[in-house]
């Protein structure tokens, strides 16, 4: 679903260059639950905004569903990361002027499409993700999980490739967390979601297919779940710990 | 690294929102000191009638642009400090006592208050200049229309930077009182909580305005024509008016409910939304922005009220009216001709003839104790009257009036106000014999020039009856009338000027007296042994002399004289209309850059969900247009339905010369409506910058 081929990033600040992506290639497949994980400064979040294309990279391929994203115009970009692309961020992003339910909406609001359908999705997502109740609120007014919810349900709005999330739970209480967890699985079994999300937290990795651990820029290891969660978990603490890395949890 | 330090380098970096600010305070001072710098200078200020409705006008309009100046900035600073309020946050957080923030932002706001005021009273006084001097080249300028500056615009200026200085400082002072850490943290991140807006906010403010205009000026007049009586203070219904239109907008700008049309509301979504948090301010500033160009279009109606009542001041019979007490020895036909061969003027229709003063018993409207009332004057007054035969050698028209009636002389388009009555004559009566005589009404007849030679009307009779009742009357009591004509009026200038002075210098003291001197009244006052209030004398060494009983009627000095003295006040309307309409542009201005600041975030969000340029620019855009044309439609409607309303009431009429003022006005408006969209694809584009589009 998602290929990243020999990716390169470079910032340059002044008239010094930080290499932060290096020579970077890795595969996610349809239906796959992917979590990168690495030390504060990796190189996490700017994978993930080279990916939808909000910086520039330098050189490299990334190919979704096949087609190669980057450098398209802006409008052709617009429309694929309507369709085709689901964001989660750790701020929510959620539009505080919208109720909860029009904020899932809004995808397919800015896509123009057909009202009854998208009113009948919305509300059957809301089901999906347990905040059919909070569907009239407004986001000031519902807790953190249930607004991380509802940015899942907007990213599934469009039934995207994939689901791109950034700290997903960075700001949440583990219950919350794991309730947004629970989010991501349940679309990745009802919906067939494919779902890459970066994340500091072991014990939100721990649920996902396999684990990608950068470090400086380059894949450090890839883990994968085969066994029970807990080992799995286990086995991510280990690899942390010998990055020295600041990984900051337990359950 | 200081303290001092940090707060310079911060205040680099908020450049934007201190700009914003001083330029607002500027814009403030700068109009309002303008205006006062031209009010407040001599040529204005002796134009202007002490009390008159034109002084009242300007102060209203003053005040009005003071108040919306005041609001425009204040608004602006709630903007500055709600920028400021995350950054002081942290400052607190991190344990700086509150007292110092409180010191450095005040020397802030002083240090920016001063200095721009300062360069706002200065740059007052080029622009009044400069607008004054733009206004004389359209209009007629004399040595009396010449700018003259007025110190006490200072005063005024520097009043108002006062006032919008203790207005700023009472704001900060509430922002620093209020601020408390949590609260200050809060709301520097972005959630806010939504204050929806009820369904039935429309009906009612629609109800309001229509409560608020038919009570207050539809109860005056059916008050004043029903019950004969004035109610006190109508005019606070307006306010209802005010508060309709509040409502009506908070409306039109937040509302939208899933109703029959889903796609609408799906589609207005986005744009709706922004509103959701900011909505009642940026109403509030909407119902400034529809006051100011409501005041905007009065007053360039009230401009072109002026203008054309310039016009139809000289409509009288004919361009030279004289009449003066028979006794006089005033200047005779031959003077005239010799004048008027001296300035190369052809006379025509010349002709002269004399009537008599007689006591007259009549019926009329009266005021009294807060009613109207019907009285009957028995024997009151004087009035002058005209024989058949006096009057047909005067006009040319004949009269045909029996025995026993009179017609009552009116100007030509006259109607009728609620004073007098062209038939309540009854009886007139030989002021030294007693001799009375009943009369019937028996129609009008049309004659300007001498309906002006008396009150309330001059009276034609019948030949017989005007020598039966000027029997044996005493000449105090004739009046000698002349009328004629030029053949071209328009050159007839300097021959009417020196006219006019030959008659003032024959005037003798029977002749002086002011409008509304009656001999008769005095008569009756001096018997009673009351006091007669309208004994003291004209001052015939001014220039033009404004109430004389005598004073000669020539179409062309009154036109030319008036003209001047119009230019006056349409200039003072043409400037309000320009400071009017540049608050309003200026506030839609701030609106429209901080609408786009506070919505930076959405605009960031919707990116990432895939919303293309085209989408985003198209939200945008509907949010804008809506805070220009709600408010410039509904300002200009309500000035344009005004306008007409005024002109309705004036004399419950449309004359040809009102139809073409207020197609004029609907000029005006259309030339309001196309400087608005200029500033509004302005602000867009401003806006666009902000949001990243
Ligand atoms: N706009 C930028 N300009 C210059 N350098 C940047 C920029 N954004 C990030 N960097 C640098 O790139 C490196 C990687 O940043 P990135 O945000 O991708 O890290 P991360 O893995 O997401 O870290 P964290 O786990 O703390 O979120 C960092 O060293 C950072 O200093
Ligand atoms: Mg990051």
């Amino acid at each position: 679903m998602l290929n990243v081929r020999h990716l390169n990033k470079t910032y340059t600040v002044g008239s010094n260059a930080y290499p932060v992506l290096k020579d970077l290639s890795f595969h996610v497949r349809k239906g796959e639950f992917v979590a990168v994980m690495g030390p504060s400064g990796s190189g996490k979040t700017t994978l993930l905004n080279c990916i939808s294309c909000f910086i520039p990279h330098d050189n490299g391929e990334i190919l979704l569903n096949g087609k190669d994203i980057s450098g398209l115009p802006e409008q052709k970009m617009s429309k694929i990361r309507n369709r085709h692309l689901g964001f989660v961020f750790q701020d929510f992003m959620l539009l505080d002027g919208l109720s909860v339910f029009e904020n899932i909406c809004l995808p397919q609001v800015i896509a123009k499409r057909p009202i009854v359908q998208m009113e009948e999705k919305a509300r059957r997502l809301c089901r999906l993700f347990g905040i059919e109740k909070v569907m009239e609120k407004y986001p000031a007014e519902i807790s953190g999980g249930e607004k991380q919810r509802t940015a899942v349900a907007r990213a599934l709005m469009n039934q995207p490739y994939i689901i791109l999330a950034d700290e997903p739970t960075g700001n949440l209480d583990s219950r919350s967390c794991k309730a947004v967890i629970d989010a991501f699985l349940r679309a990745k079994e009802e919906m067939n979601a494919t779902v890459f999300m970066v994340t500091h937290d072991s014990y939100a990795a721990s649920f996902c297919d396999r684990v990608v651990v950068l470090k400086d820029g380059v894949i450090h290891t890839e883990l994968t779940h085969k066994e029970s969660r807990r080992a799995f978990m286990d086995e991510l603490l280990d690899v942390l710990r010998e990055l020295g890395g600041d990984s900051d949890d337990d359950e | 690294m200081t303290m001092n330090k940090v707060f310079k380098k911060l205040r680099g970096r908020n450049k934007k929102q201190y700009q914003l600010l001083a330029f607002c305070i500027f814009l403030s001072v700068l109009l309002v000191s303008a205006f006062s710098f031209m009010y407040f200078g001599p040529t204005v200020q002796e134009f202007l009638p002490e009390g008159g409705d034109t002084r009242k006008l300007a102060n209203l309009l003053l005040g009005v642009t003071a108040a919306g100046c005041c609001i425009f900035t204040v608004y602006a600073s709630t903007l500055f400090f709600r920028q400021k309020s995350r950054e002081y946050g942290i400052f607190l957080a991190l344990g700086e006592p509150k007292k110092e923030l409180k010191a450095v932002l005040f020397t802030e706001l002083s240090i920016l208050c001063a200095s721009t005021s300062l360069a706002g009273i200065l740059c007052g006084i080029p622009v009044s200049y400069l607008i004054w001097k733009l206004f004389e080249l359209f209009l007629v300028s004399t040595s009396r229309t010449g700018y003259r500056f007025g110190m006490g615009g200072f005063l005024a200026g520097i009043l108002f930077a006062l006032l919008l200085a203790l207005l700023l400082g009472v704001t900060g002072r509430l922002f620093v009182s209020r601020t408390d850490i949590m609260d200050i943290l809060k709301a520097g991140q972005k959630t806010e909580t939504v204050k929806e807006v009820k369904p039935y906010i429309l009906p009612l403010g629609v109800g309001l305005i229509a409560a608020g205009i038919i009570l207050g000026s539809g109860l005056q007049i059916a008050a004043a024509y029903l019950f004969r009586r004035l109610i006190p203070g109508t005019n606070l219904f307006y306010l209802l008016a005010l508060a309709g239109i509040y409502l009506v907008l908070l409306s039109a700008v937040s509302q939208s409910r899933l109703g029959r049309n889903k796609s609408k509301f799906y589609k207005n979504m986005v744009s709706v939304s922004m509103m959701r948090f900011s909505a009642k301010s940026t109403t509030r500033n909407m119902c400034v922005i529809v006051l100011m160009l409501f005041s905007c279009i009065f007053s360039s109606f009230y401009g072109m009220l002026y203008t054309t009542t310039a016009q139809t001041a000289s409509g009288g019979l004919r361009g030279f009216a004289l009449h003066y007490p028979a006794r006089e020895d005033q200047i005779t036909q031959a003077d005239i001709e010799d004048t008027a061969k001296k300035h190369a003027v052809t006379l025509k229709d010349f002709c002269e003839g004399d009537g008599a003063n007689l006591v007259i018993s009549y019926k009329a409207t009266d005021y009294d104790d807060g009613k109207y009332i019907d009285v009957d004057k028995k024997e009151a007054k004087l009035a002058l009257f005209l024989s058949c035969e006096i009057y047909e050698a005067l006009t040319g028209d004949e009269p045909d009036v029996p025995a026993g009636s009179y017609k009552t002389v009116t100007p030509a388009d006259y109607k009728e106000n609620i004073w007098d009555h062209t038939d309540g004559l009854y009886a007139a009566a030989n002021p030294d014999t007693g001799e009375n005589l009943p009369l019937s009404f028996g129609g009008t007849l049309t004659a300007g020039s001498i309906y002006a030679m008396s009150m309330p009307y001059a009276y034609v009779i019948n030949d017989g009856d005007y020598a039966s009742l000027t029997k044996g009357i005493s000449p105090d009591y004739a009046e000698h009338i002349v009328l004629f004509d030029v053949t071209d009026p328009d050159s007839s200038y300097d021959f009417a000027k020196d006219l006019y002075g030959q008659y003032v210098s024959h005037a003798g003291d029977i002749s002086l007296h002011i409008g509304n001197y009656d001999a008769w009244e005095e008569r009756l006052c001096l018997k009673q042994g009351e006091e007669y209030g309208y004994s003291p004398k004209p001052d015939l060494s001014e220039d033009i002399i404004d109430d004389w009983k005598y004073g000669p009627a020539f179409a062309i000095i009154t036109k030319v004289d008036s003209l001047q003295l119009l230019s006056i006040y349409v200039m003072l309307c043409l400037y309000i209309f320009i400071i009017c309409l540049s608050a309003a542009a200026v506030m839609s201005y701030v609106r429209s850059v901080s609408i786009a600041e506070n919505n930076r975030t959405l605009f960031d969000n919707l990116e990432r969900l895939g919303a293309d340029v085209s989408y985003r620019d198209d939200i945008l855009k509907k949010q804008l247009s809506r805070i220009f044309s709600y408010p410039a439609v509904l300002g200009c409607f309500l000035g344009f339905v005004f306008s007409v309303f005024m002109t309705w009431t004036n004399d419950r009429r449309f004359t040809a010369d009102e139809i073409t003022t207020l197609m004029i006005i609907l000029g005006v408006i259309v030339l309001v409506l196309a400087f608005l969209y200029g500033v509004y694809y302005f602000s867009r584009a401003a806006a666009r910058r902000i949001v990243g589009l």
